[in-house]
């Protein structure tokens, strides 16, 4: 019996000798596992904050294109209500473990802006003012699909510049120049009113205005005032030329300007050859019946008008949204048509109508309205037309995503 | 009647028969053994995967890093491509022949200078390149030009501690590849052309005399590369991404 027991117990103690060995190297053994899961676990996570920042990339990039097509969709611009305020952008709500989500915001260019913390608009630090509603800063932030990766993207719009050489004087004219009623051209910022390569001659009470030498030159951008009704002084303005008095503000039989060929002077205008190049720049081409039904909404847009049209009695253009008009045809009026803008014609001006042209109007051929024609240069509603209202895209080299 | 002390001391040390000690040491020694051998397979197997995924992440690094710099390439805050100081001769994107380095240029800051690093700003350019000794280098300063992938100082982003690039030593790992098109001009090419926009092409070639127009170069840098780990060079990883420069090339010519 004794013996036995101790037997077994001997027999015992070196059973306990290997498994007290095996549990040591088993347990070293979950230590390695456990090692090995840490560094598993922290890899996944990396591998997954990838795949949360290429989420929110591409999703951002997509608010960016989506972005383009929202601008150049009709009416132009990012102010698609006319309120004079910049409509908010494109966007892609947020559905919960479905996918990545974008938000875009249009603000001024050279500005910054930054994304919120859980998806929503951009906040820009300065708003976009009308004159660049076509050409805004575009701010798009994207999300990954679990709300955690955020990127934000921003690029800025470029408009295509319209005109080589925009015109300083209110009225020029290939041909001759002839205007009655209570016509009036005003040039509050120089002295040069009507250009004409043929004669001139103003009947009834037409009559021009220049700055009254007492007042100082005015301010880049200022809105030009309202001239007198009579050939009389005022304030701003003195009454340069009329039916029976030819100032020195117009030049007319300049045989300079007569002997140009319709090429040339076109080529030197717009800086394109004819006017199928210059299609290519324009944002808009119109049919004469098109334009007549689509002039009231026109704002910041260049249109190439295919014939013969009578601008109708609408407000066409603001002087932050000007529009350039290059009507390949004669033009006429009916009503009080009042437009903001550059007017370019290859044909003649003839017809009634009472309209008021505040920027410049230039004509291949002759003017010689039978209504009132009032025209009021404003070398900030060139300079808009000119810069602003061309085909737009993306502004290369502007593509950044970092703040 | 009680038996003599040397018996009783006899008993006591009797002990196990040889048989019973050799059936407990070849049960003990075969399980020792046993856990002895899935602790090396363990620790062998751990190794390997602990090599594998540092070589994943590595390599992931490395790409990500350099397709997210790349594709930065060109920025400036300046409306006009014409004048773009990040685009020009000397800033512009560029591979060199042997394709073990890319280097370019953009307005980090925004201020629309061209920073070099000797003032408070930064330097503004930038680079990668795939050393002979298989580590990933960026540059981070130095002289202001990009000529030769040497100018400048470049600091390791990669160590061969934890992962060895190119080790058969085979390039390129960079590559661009152009395409240039007509934009504005009277009659543009509606395609592209797969060159760089140089006064010598094709596309420039086929421009009626007396075209002024801007030429659009978009470039796309390809970035390839295998790694191996220093714990087990059998293991390799193949990394290979593309990435499109966001910011096109404008380049303005006349044709005379």
């Amino acid at each position: 019996m004794s013996n036995r027991s101790i037997a077994s117990r001997r027999a015992a103690q070196r059973g306990i000798t290997t498994l007290l060995l095996t549990s040591m190297i088993l347990f070293l053994a979950a230590l390695v596992t456990l090692a090995l899961s840490r560094t598993a676990l922290m890899e996944q996570r990396m591998a997954g904050n990838q795949i949360r920042h290429k989420q929110a990339f591409e999703a951002a990039q997509e608010g960016l294109d989506r972005s383009m097509v929202f601008l150049q969709s009709a009416p132009r611009g990012v102010d698609k209500d006319a309120d004079d305020v910049a409509d908010a952008g494109p966007l892609l709500a947020p559905v919960s473990g479905v996918g990545p989500s974008y938000y875009v915001a249009f603000c001024q260019p050279n500005s910054t802006a930054t994304c919120p913390d859980t998806p929503g608009a951009p906040t820009c630090a300065a708003a976009v003012q009308p004159v660049n509603f076509n050409t805004p800063l575009v701010v798009a932030c994207g999300w990954s699909d679990d709300l955690i990766g955020r990127t934000l993207i921003t690029q800025r719009i470029g408009a295509i510049t319209t005109l080589s050489a925009p015109p300083q004087n209110p009225l020029t004219a290939k041909g001759t120049t002839s205007l009655q009623g209570s016509s009036s051209v005003v040039n509050l910022f120089n002295n040069l009113t009507i250009w004409s390569g043929g004669s001139l001659t103003l009947t009834g009470s037409a009559k021009t205005f220049v700055r009254n030498p007492s007042l100082a030159p005015p301010a880049a951008g200022t809105d030009p005032p309202a001239a007198p009704n009579a050939c009389s002084t005022s304030t701003e303005y003195v009454c340069a030329s009329d039916d029976n008095n030819t100032g020195p503000d117009v030049m007319d039989a300049d045989t300079a300007l007569a002997s140009l060929t319709n090429a040339s002077m076109f080529e030197n205008f717009f800086g394109v050859p004819t006017r199928a190049a210059f299609e290519k720049i324009a944002s808009q081409t119109l049919a004469p019946a098109a334009f007549s039904t689509a002039a009231a909404g026109l704002r910041g847009e260049s249109v190439v008008i295919t014939g013969s049209v009578t601008l109708p009695n609408a407000t066409i253009g603001t002087r932050e949204r000007p529009v350039l008009l290059l009507v390949d045809g004669d033009l006429s009026f009916t009503g009080t048509p009042d437009v903001h803008g550059i007017v370019y014609v290859t044909g003649n001006v003839t017809g009634g109508g009472n309209p008021r042209i505040q920027g410049a109007m230039v004509v291949q051929g002759n003017v010689s309205p039978t209504g009132s024609l009032d025209l009021i240069h404003d070398p900030f509603v060139v300079s808009n037309a000119a810069t602003l209202t061309g085909r737009v895209g993306w502004a290369p080299g502007t593509w950044r995503d970092w703040n | 009647m009680k038996p003599p002390l040397h018996r009783r001391m006899a008993q006591r040390q009797q002990g196990v028969s040889l048989i019973e000690l050799m059936v407990g040491l070849t049960v003990g020694l075969i399980i020792v053994t046993a856990a002895g051998a899935m602790y090396i397979t363990n620790l062998l197997s751990a190794r390997d995967t602990g090599a594998s995924l540092r070589l994943n992440s590595e390599v992931r690094l490395a790409m990500d890093v350099m397709t997210d710099e790349i594709r930065r390439a060109g920025y400036s805050p300046t409306t006009s491509p014409a004048t773009n100081p990040f685009m020009a001769p000397g800033t512009d994107l560029r591979v060199n022949a042997a394709g073990t380095c890319v280097e370019f240029a953009y307005d980090a800051n925004g201020n629309g200078v061209v920073d070099d690093g000797s003032g408070a700003a930064p330097s503004e350019y930038f680079g990668f390149r795939i050393t002979n000794a298989g580590t990933l280098e960026t540059r981070t300063g130095g002289a202001a030009a990009i000529n030769d992938c040497n100018t400048g100082t470049w600091n390791e982003l990669t160590t061969p501690a934890f992962v060895t690039l190119s080790p058969t030593g085979v390039t390129p790992h960079f590559s661009i590849a152009y395409q240039c098109m007509d934009t504005t001009s009277d009659t543009p090419s509606t395609a592209s052309v797969a060159e760089r926009c140089l006064t010598s092409v094709a596309s420039f070639n086929s421009l009626p005399s007396g075209t002024n127009t801007n030429l659009l170069e978009t470039r796309t840098v390809t970035v390839s590369f295998t790694a191996t780990s220093p714990v087990e060079s059998a293991f390799r990883a193949v990394a290979l991404q593309s990435v499109l420069v966001r910011n096109n090339r404008v380049i303005p010519v006349q044709v005379p």
